[in-house]
């Protein structure tokens, strides 16, 4: 049986184990799948008619399905922005907006939603940091990739000690509170000692300012048809959403 | 949770726009900061509070009003200061939108917000500490920042939503449809004029930023500021502790000593 954390944490280690495997999407480029992704995000946004906008999630699930991934794992995924999103449509109506109006905001949210992880679980989180790394100033860029490292390390700490207060049985509320809250603090000093010592490790390494990430991936010809086919997408869904 | 991660879609785009450059100049301006004190134990300490709050994110805590889940940026804070809250703020605002909890196009009001409350606990925790202990200054400055951040939460959601007259325009040709085909029968520019018009009348109508800030501050700010108060009892726990074994590293400590 999961525990409290693997059930509610599922992201990075499935992420990691979804992101290696094959299929025609995932061996795209990830520049290529990053860009898709985003625009496709800003034109489900920027889209007003219905039918259009009706036509975002279905290009997102077909391309969640083609590339292999759950998609029964990528709709339970999206509950949170669904919810998200569901707390923000009812209070529209009450404000005198139309039904529809807060509907297609609904649909905007959890289709975005789609799209964003058919990027993260097709792309191995190293190469998502890489090619981000390319546009944020070289510290932030260290940080995010220290951040990516560090994660495993945290969710190995978290787990252990999940498990641990899993095993000794379920308390009350306010003493499951407690515990909680002391076994944060304790995870933040040993948490923050263990990430110091990997500090330690890459200076006696010789590290001084940025960290290298080495990738086997090439921008091929189908990354280069792949934009051109996003291009041609986004050309036609506001053509459309002029015409229509 | 003192605010909702809000979604892709809840806001036109020309308001993203503006919040994208409200959150750009913030950061920018902790960056230029960050980039003089940028030893790489503060990257350390930066990316190690990121990771913690992006966990904490995704841990669901139950409240009366439902299931939510606390922020912890008022621990990055006072323990990473505002400029190195900034950074943590930033790097967890994106990875959280690569797994749709909060949304892509939305990253500017969302970092604005989280940003907000880090600051915020900062400097309350600052005041606080003149004269009170660590624990009852980390809490109060926590519940005092969330309230702050889910009130500034309702004003930017009722200014962004109901404050565009572009979003006024397309509702009025969605609830009437067959008015742009008066395009083929008039002079454009009369039919611009006139539809112009109406929207203009109807974004008068429906125009209440007020009117959604009072709703939706009403609705939300009993679950917020219950969950608020489980926050601070958590983050003043781990400040405690922080600052007993490792006061180094809690940065709004007013005796921080460096090693």
């Amino acid at each position: 049986m999961p525990s409290f954390v693997e059930k509610y944490l599922p992201s990075t280690p499935m992420v990691e184990y979804f992101s290696t495997r094959r299929s025609f999407y995932h061996d795209l480029h990830t520049l290529s799948k990053l860009s898709f992704s985003m625009s496709m995000v800003f034109l489900t946004v920027y889209l007003k008619d219905p039918r259009l906008i009706l036509f975002m999630p279905l290009i997102a699930l077909s391309l969640v399905a083609a590339s292999r991934l759950p998609v029964v794992t990528v709709l339970r995924w999206s509950l949170t922005p669904a919810l998200f999103a569901a707390v923000l449509c009812v209070f529209l109506p009450l404000i005198g907006y139309p039904l529809t109006g807060a509907i297609l905001i609904f649909v905007k949210a959890v289709t975005s939603a789609w799209f964003m992880f058919l990027l993260i679980l097709t792309t191995p989180i190293t190469n998502l940091a890489r090619v981000i790394s390319r546009v944020l100033p070289p510290w932030l860029a260290d940080t995010l990739i220290l951040t990516s490292r560090y994660f495993f390390l945290f969710f190995d700490e978290v787990q252990r000690m999940f498990r641990a207060m899993d095993s000794r049985g379920s308390p009350p509320l306010k003493r499951k509170l407690l515990l909680t809250s002391n076994m944060m603090a304790a995870l933040f000093v040993r948490g923050y000692e263990r990430a110091e010592r990997v500090y330690v490790a890459m200076s006696s390494r010789g590290y001084k300012s940025r960290i290298p990430l080495a990738s086997s991936e090439r921008f091929r010809m189908r990354d280069t048809a792949f934009i051109a086919s996003n291009l041609a997408i986004l050309a036609a869904f506001s053509l459309l959403e002029v015409i229509l | 949770m003192a605010h909702i991660h809000l979604p892709d879609g809840v806001m036109p785009l020309e308001w993203c726009a503006v919040w994208f450059i409200v959150a750009g100049v913030l950061i920018g301006v902790a960056m230029l900061a960050a980039r003089r004190e940028a030893e790489f134990r503060q990257r350390i300490l930066v990316a190690f509070l990121t990771v913690i709050l992006f966990v904490v994110m995704m841990i669901p805590v139950p409240s009366p009003f439902g299931g939510t889940h606390v922020n912890l940026t008022s621990l990055a804070g006072i323990v990473a200061g505002p400029v190195g809250s900034a950074v943590v703020v930033f790097i967890v605002s994106v990875a959280l939108s690569l797994i749709g909890h909060g949304g892509v196009t939305v990253l500017g009001a969302n970092i604005s917000v989280l940003y907000f409350e880090s600051v915020a606990a900062y400097v309350f925790y600052r005041l606080l500490r003149r004269r009170f202990e660590v624990y009852a200054s980390a809490f109060t400055a926590t519940v005092v920042s969330l309230i702050l951040s889910t009130v500034l939460t309702s004003a930017v959601l009722a200014v962004s939503i109901t404050g565009s007259p572009w979003f006024y325009l397309n509702e009025y040709f969605y609830e009437n449809p067959l008015v742009p085909w008066l395009w083929v029968f008039a002079s454009p520019q009369l039919v611009f004029q006139v539809n112009l018009f109406y929207a203009l009348l109807k974004a008068a109508e429906l125009s209440s930023p007020l009117r959604f800030f009072t709703v939706f501050l009403a609705a939300t700010a009993p679950a917020n500021v219950s969950v608020a108060f489980i926050e601070a009892f958590i983050t003043s726990v781990i400040v405690q502790s922080a600052a007993r074994s490792r006061p180094d590293i809690v940065v709004a400590e007013p005796t921080m000593r460096r090693v």
